[in-house]
């Protein structure tokens, strides 16, 4: 076997070894009880982590706010960053520098920090420590990350297609419908996975501005690994990181049935 | 039509209607501020419990430990749902949020918050009377605190302050060394032991930085000065400074036999329950002399774990229950307190199974039917011996000294 | 009119949270007392937990990158070998950042899993002997995880700027073939064309990947030393601290966090290609 072809697989099943053992260990400590070391497999095997996790009503309820939160993000940042960054790819060079900038530093400020400054104005609206509070403190990062990926789907934007609709006579409304709105069916499943996966993830945000109040799945995940409930912390934590996956695989099937190509 | 009039327009409109909907609202006035527990504690106990039917308490408090929970979603919440009416809510939050948010709801003016009940004890005590956040006095006239072993240093002192009526107690625990029975047969005993035994095995033994570890340092001041007696009745720096020293001249001794060679400390005590199970490290610890029992049932230590209480005393606490100054609804919040003291309750959670929380009521002024029920659970093998306990427990001293050990602990010694 | 709606959807939420740790620094609102920042400059702990965020950054992002540029040229192709090293290259991407310290933590410590498999292959005879990966002072473990989850992001980044640029022409560059053309090797024209041009590409990436990991709690949480402390974990400690004079250090260090964001995100700008 050549050189490059046998260096090629090893990297290939390095690859495939980094990626998936730490996730197979998430699953086989998910159902292991009591597996210490030096074990090097459990001795027993139970789902009472599973069942537990879906079962418990706090659980549940860290669950759903999760989801809610998400979905609140996703939808909500979504709308708004759109037309930002449609606006902002369609003015001058100082303009989009600004708003990207202004974006990159929503996303790049340490939540830890955020969250200390967003807590104290969260508190003092009378918002603290409520779903409401923590949606607005999601909302700050998956801004960021979404304006900068419409500013990105803008400046590149083929002008002519809705150009060529307008001049053929077609009202506002219907360009949207059948031109931009089609054409811009990736960028929005992209948008709103990305929107929420921001919030899903979150644990900094959700901490410090729900003041321990506001319960989701990370938060869950991360009292039970204090707790030292290493196996519901994996059960969590994979019930954390499917959604994550199947949210962007769906995107991505989602994104393949473009209308048109955007060159 | 461009893109930016199109928004105009839109701006106009949702703007229009803001105001349309915001100016009645705005227009209403701001509702009468709740009852205070200090008013309620004038009246009948009877109107109290009236007065709190149907409604619903917010508790903040410490939501850590599963059994914990369990006791309070399973066993609580549906009593007070049946007996009383209340439908009890358990929310997240101690410690420093507590007294963040109730500082900055204060400082407000907000007459309303959303919490009734707080769980806190010791430096959050501290923090919340000193700004005035909690309402009171009122815990002296609950039914079930004739019950309450108000005799024992331990229950009636809480780190040394009077709580006077502003928190009730509803629990106590002791700090406890655990060890593998079948790994070490031959634990040390006493504090000269097991720094002995440190030597002995290095790389085998370490300490948390969170309140465990903290309360294992404490109880090794008093042992190393003298007792409790040295720190009691206030802070003093002297001899806060002159206990201190030796302490950390001990621990800087001992430091190159420690797990890592005493550069790196465990997080908190989950951490080193991990290290203790997985083999990393021979002896773990737990301010509740029980969770021995409750954390091998639990899965998380191996099940030969044993609980060790040291022959120079650990130091035992309470934990409290406190209303804060703009509790909404005080007196479902004094129902709460009163159900947690009952003899009921207490049992409940004294339980191996459930919390293995001790009770902070005096035996004795029990009926006998009582006393025996909850002998047969204090007798459980599993549990540490009730008298052990007596014998060996030491009074929390002025959180100063927690503050001021963790304080100089970060800086100096981690 | 963009620059109005940015500013408020944007800079506003951002002035607010400055603002108000400004505010707290200076002991004005919560629970802070002033003077934070004299304190804060004259402690060597702040010091070596900024020094080792930073260094947790740094060698997490080169990690990442490098791991990042050689699977993007290794598996360019579209066998079938390639279009699999790329799907599963990609596949950490979505998972959170707690999922992913939770999986490390099993799998590194001490007494983890892999320290299990080099005890049964007689490699070590105690957990002592395999090496410190987790709560060491090198972040080891944490620059682990880093590596885990941002090589996926990279690897997108750098995919995605090699379609653009055959996009440009049937295979690879056309500089590319120029020089080969020209008598370079294979190896040659990557080093001096290919890892360049993605390099460039890929920098804004680099930088907002850095930025990340600089700023981000759940890692640290879960896989940090005691000592020294990453910045986040200090930020935390002091804020959970109930006496005023540690709050007020929180919000000074939390200004500092923010500092570092701010001249990352003016890098990140100036590296931007724009359209």
């Amino acid at each position: 076997m050549p050189l490059a072809k046998f260096a090629r697989i090893t990297l290939f099943t390095a690859l495939t070894v980094f990626v998936v053992t730490p996730l197979a260990l998430l699953v086989l400590t998910s159902v292991a009880r009591g597996w210490f070391h030096p074990a090097l497999l459990p001795a027993s095997l139970d789902a009472s982590a599973w069942t537990d996790l879906l079962t418990d009503a706090s659980h549940r309820l860290a669950l759903r706010n999760s989801l809610v939160l998400g979905s609140a993000t996703a939808i909500v940042a979504t709308a708004l960053a759109l037309p930002l960054g449609r606006s902002a790819a369609y003015s001058t060079r100082a303009i989009r520098r600004t708003v990207a900038l202004l974006a990159f530093t929503a996303l790049a400020l340490p939540p830890v920090a955020l969250g200390t400054g967003l807590q104290l104005t969260v508190l003092s609206l009378g918002i603290g420590g409520t779903l409401g509070g923590v949606f607005l403190a999601h909302l700050v990062p998956a801004l960021g990350y979404l304006t900068l990926l419409f500013l990105g789907v803008f400046t590149r934007w083929d002008h002519r297609l809705d150009e060529v609709a307008a001049t053929l006579g077609a009202s506002r409304a219907e360009r949207w419908q059948r031109v931009l709105l089609p054409l811009l069916r990736r960028p929005i499943a992209e948008s709103l996975a990305l929107g929420f996966l921001v919030s899903w993830a979150q644990v900094a945000l959700t901490l410090l501005v729900g003041g321990g109040a506001v319960r989701t799945l990370p938060l869950d995940v991360l009292a039970m690994l204090q707790a030292g409930q290493d196996q519901r912390a994996a059960a969590g934590a994979l019930a954390l990181a499917i959604p994550a996956l199947l949210v962007i695989g769906a995107a991505r099937v989602g994104a393949r049935n473009t209308a048109a190509v955007v060159a | 039509m461009t893109f930016s009039t199109w928004w105009h327009d839109r701006r106009r409109t949702v703007t229009l209607a803001t105001l349309l909907i915001a100016a009645p609202l705005a227009s209403c006035g701001r509702p009468a501020p709740p009852v205070s527990a200090a008013a309620l504690a004038t009246a009948p106990w009877d109107s109290v419990v009236a007065r709190a039917r149907g409604t619903t308490v917010v508790w903040r408090m410490w939501r850590g430990d599963p059994s914990v929970n369990t006791f309070i979603d399973r066993w609580v919440a549906p009593r007070l749902l049946a007996q009383y009416g209340i439908t009890l809510q358990a929310v997240n939050g101690q410690g420093n949020e507590l007294v963040d948010q109730l500082t900055v709801e204060r400082e407000a003016g907000a007459t309303t918050g959303t919490a009734s009940l707080l769980w806190i004890n010791g430096e959050t005590f501290a923090a919340l009377r000193s700004r005035n956040l909690l309402a009171g006095p009122w815990s002296q006239v609950l039914p079930a605190a004739a019950l309450v072993d108000s005799a024992s240093p331990i229950v009636s002192r809480d780190f040394e302050q009077d709580p006077a009526g502003y928190e009730s107690p509803w629990g106590t625990v002791q700090l406890a060394l655990i060890y593998d029975a079948v790994r070490t047969p031959q634990p040390p005993r006493t504090f000269a032991e097991l720094a002995a035994w440190i030597r002995a095995h290095p790389g085998r033994f370490t300490y948390d930085q969170g309140f465990t570890g903290a309360t294992l340092l404490k109880s090794w001041l008093y042992a190393l000065n003298g007792g409790a007696s040295t720190f009691a009745g206030g802070f003093d720096s002297t001899a806060y400074l002159a206990g201190r020293t030796r302490l950390f001249g001990l621990l800087d001794s001992l430091r190159p036999a420690l797990w890592r060679k005493g550069t790196q400390y465990p997080a908190d005590v989950a951490a080193m329950h991990r290290l203790f199970a997985n083999g990393e490290i021979d002896i773990s610890m737990s301010v509740n002399q029980n969770e021995a029992v409750t954390k091998a049932m639990q899965g998380v230590i191996p099940a030969s774990s044993r609980a060790l209480i040291l022959r120079d005393g650990t130091i035992a606490n309470t934990h409290f229950v406190g209303i804060p100054f703009n509790a909404p609804n005080a007196a479902g919040a004094m129902v709460v307190a009163n159900l947690l003291l009952s003899p009921e309750a207490q049992l409940e959670k004294q339980r191996p199974a459930v919390w293995a929380d001790g009770t902070v009521l005096r035996l004795a002024t029990l009926p006998p039917s009582w006393r025996m029920r909850f002998d047969s659970v204090l007798n459980d093998p599993r549990l540490v011996p009730a008298d052990s306990l007596r014998a060996s427990a030491r009074p929390e001293v002025s959180p100063r000294y927690h503050e001021r050990l963790q304080d100089d602990w970060r800086r100096l010694m981690r | 009119m963009p620059l109005a709606l940015a500013g408020i959807l944007l800079g506003l939420p951002i002035l607010v949270g400055v603002g108000y740790s400004v505010a707290g620094a200076l002991g004005l609102v919560g629970n802070a007392a002033p003077g934070g920042l004299q304190r804060v400059l004259g402690d060597t702990q702040v010091l070596r937990s900024v020094v080792l965020s930073l260094w947790i950054a740094m060698v997490g992002t080169a990690g990442a990158t490098i791991g990042a540029v050689l699977l993007a040229l290794a598996f360019e192709g579209s066998a079938p070998l390639d279009r699999f090293a790329r799907a599963i290259g990609t596949l950490p991407l979505p998972v959170p950042n707690l999922a992913a310290a939770v999986a490390m933590l099993l799998l590194l410590t001490q007494s983890g899993w892999l320290a299990r498999l080099a005890m049964q292959v007689r490699l070590i005879a105690s957990p002592a002997q395999f090496p410190a990966l987790v709560y060491d002072p090198n972040g080891l473990g944490i620059i682990a995880a880093v590596i885990w989850k941002e090589l996926p992001f990279l690897l997108l980044v750098a995919l995605s700027l090699q379609s653009l640029q055959s996009l440009q022409s049937l295979r690879g560059s056309a500089l590319t073939a120029a020089a080969r053309t020209l008598g370079a090797t294979r190896w040659q024209a990557t080093r001096r064309i290919t890892l360049p041009l993605l390099l460039r590409g890929m920098a804004p990436s680099i930088v907002a990947v850095f930025v990340f990991v600089l700023g981000s709690l759940e890692l640290p949480l879960v896989l940090a030393p005691s000592s020294p402390l990453p910045l986040p974990l200090l930020i935390q400690e002091r804020r959970q601290a109930l006496d005023a004079a540690s709050h007020g250090e929180a919000y000074v260090l939390a200004l500092i966090a923010t500092g570092l964001a701010l001249i990352a995100a003016g890098m990140h700008e100036w590296l931007r290609d724009d359209a």
